[in-house]
């Protein structure tokens, strides 16, 4: 005989079948019936190729005949010991030990219901909140709501003690309250963390950046050329101009365009601060125009001209 | 006659008696219960049957090596099987004749 359930799907399936009706058994016990149940089928499949469920019916019938046949509780019959399993996990040590520090850390929860209460007070007001304290609202003012946040947090630490020195017990009302604060807390703290993360509130200070103009420029407009007039009206020729450290200014061609006349020094360097500039006929070297200007507005000019003093 | 009822009551007394007689595995029990006449038991039954008297004490199991596949765990009866047995007997013995009487008169007086 082959007898393995891999050589025979169908009654793999079936043992599945009855393994999960029996999931509230406790594990040994069900593996030690299914071993034999299992061996069983296998052998009574040797002898069949019917399908095993045909013959064997569903397998929760299956699974119900051998469990009481086997004498073992049904779970319809005992709904007791789910009761009895949640008592069990009440009274185990950890579930004690967990009690204490929940005790332990009621003080925290005392805090944290008067804020909450606070919150609750200040959204039936439709108060606003402190900007720097995000848990202060402003109740009349922030000041004032800061004055009822601390009396509503002396206040509930109170009540906590009572409770715990046994003065006062929390009752039925008191449960309630605080399992209704408890759910109040929730969109109370993600109200918080809303204020929180905003922070304060932002200032946008609109700042222009003036964008770069490379070269010279004129109330933020390029300037392409400099036409410099002596005081009697006369355009001055190759004029070249420093700014005030005495840097050259200098206008460059974005490319190097060599119909640009470039004055050269002596030491051979390239003079980009001459103006007017000027251009060469196409193909030559010479400027068809020299003198030529845009159209300038002249007046005479009354101030009395500068004297250079005498160098010493 | 609900015969379904009546193997519910009986089958401990079966198994036992099937044992007593040479010792078997689980579909072997279940085979010789169905050729002595009992066709129409339960597999599922049968098992949990063996599994409980297994697990009262009234039946001992090993397991034997087999030729043409794995292990096959055999059950044979223990002191404490044989008496649970003798008394089904007795019992058996008692109600099938209190029985017989009922039914036959019955049959008399109806014929």
């Amino acid at each position: 005989m082959s007898a393995t359930t891999t050589d025979r799907p169908d009654v793999a399936a079936y043992l599945a079948a009855v393994r999960s009706e029996l999931a509230d058994l406790r594990a040994d016990e069900r593996d030690d019936l299914l071993a034999e149940v299992e061996a069983s089928l296998l052998d009574a499949a040797e002898e069949s190729d019917a399908p095993i469920a045909a013959r064997l019916g569903p397998p929760a019938d299956f699974a119900a005949e051998l469990r009481s046949a086997a004498g073992l509780t049904t779970p319809t019959t005992t709904p007791r010991p789910r009761r009895s399993r949640l008592v069990d996990a009440w009274r185990s040590p950890r579930a004690k030990s967990a009690r204490r520090v929940l005790v332990e850390l009621a003080p925290l929860w005392w805090v944290a219901r008067a804020c909450v209460v606070v919150a609750v007070l200040a959204w039936l007001l439709g108060a606003s909140w402190s900007v720097s304290m995000p848990i202060v609202p402003r109740i009349g003012g922030a000041g004032l709501g800061l004055v009822v946040l601390l009396l509503a947090i002396v206040g509930s630490v109170a009540l906590g003690l009572r409770e715990r020195t046994g003065t006062g017990r929390a009752g039925r009302v008191g449960v309630a309250l605080n399992v209704l604060l408890a759910l109040a807390a929730v969109p109370a703290v993600v109200g918080l963390i809303d204020r929180v993360s905003e922070g304060p509130p932002t200032v946008y200070a609109f700042v222009e950046t003036p964008t770069r103009i490379p070269g010279l420029a004129l109330d933020g407009a390029p300037i392409e050329n400099v036409y410099p007039y002596s005081r009697e009206g006369r355009l001055l020729l190759d004029v070249l101009l420093f700014d005030q450290q005495g840097r050259p200014i200098n206008v460059r061609p974005a490319s190097n365009d060599p119909e640009r006349r470039v004055l050269r020094s002596n030491t051979g360097a390239d003079l980009y601060n001459s103006f007017p500039i000027r251009y060469f006929e196409s193909g030559t070297t010479s400027v068809a125009h020299p003198g030529a200007s845009p159209a300038v507005r002249w007046s005479p000019i009354v101030t009395p001209q500068l004297q250079r003093k005498p160098e010493r | 006659m609900d015969r379904s009822q009546l193997l519910r009551g009986t089958l401990d007394a079966a198994v036992l008696a099937v044992v007593a007689e040479q010792d078997g595995y689980g579909y072997d029990v279940l085979r010789r219960l169905r050729a002595s006449g009992l066709s129409d038991v339960g597999d599922a039954s049968v098992y949990g049957t063996l599994r409980r008297l297994y697990s009262g004490g009234a039946l001992t199991s090993y397991v034997m090596p087999s030729d043409e596949g794995p292990h096959r765990k055999y059950y044979g009866i223990t002191e404490l099987g044989r008496a649970q047995l003798d008394e089904a007997r007795s019992t058996w013995a008692a109600f099938a004749q209190a029985l017989t009487g009922l039914l036959e008169t019955t049959a008399e007086v109806t014929a």
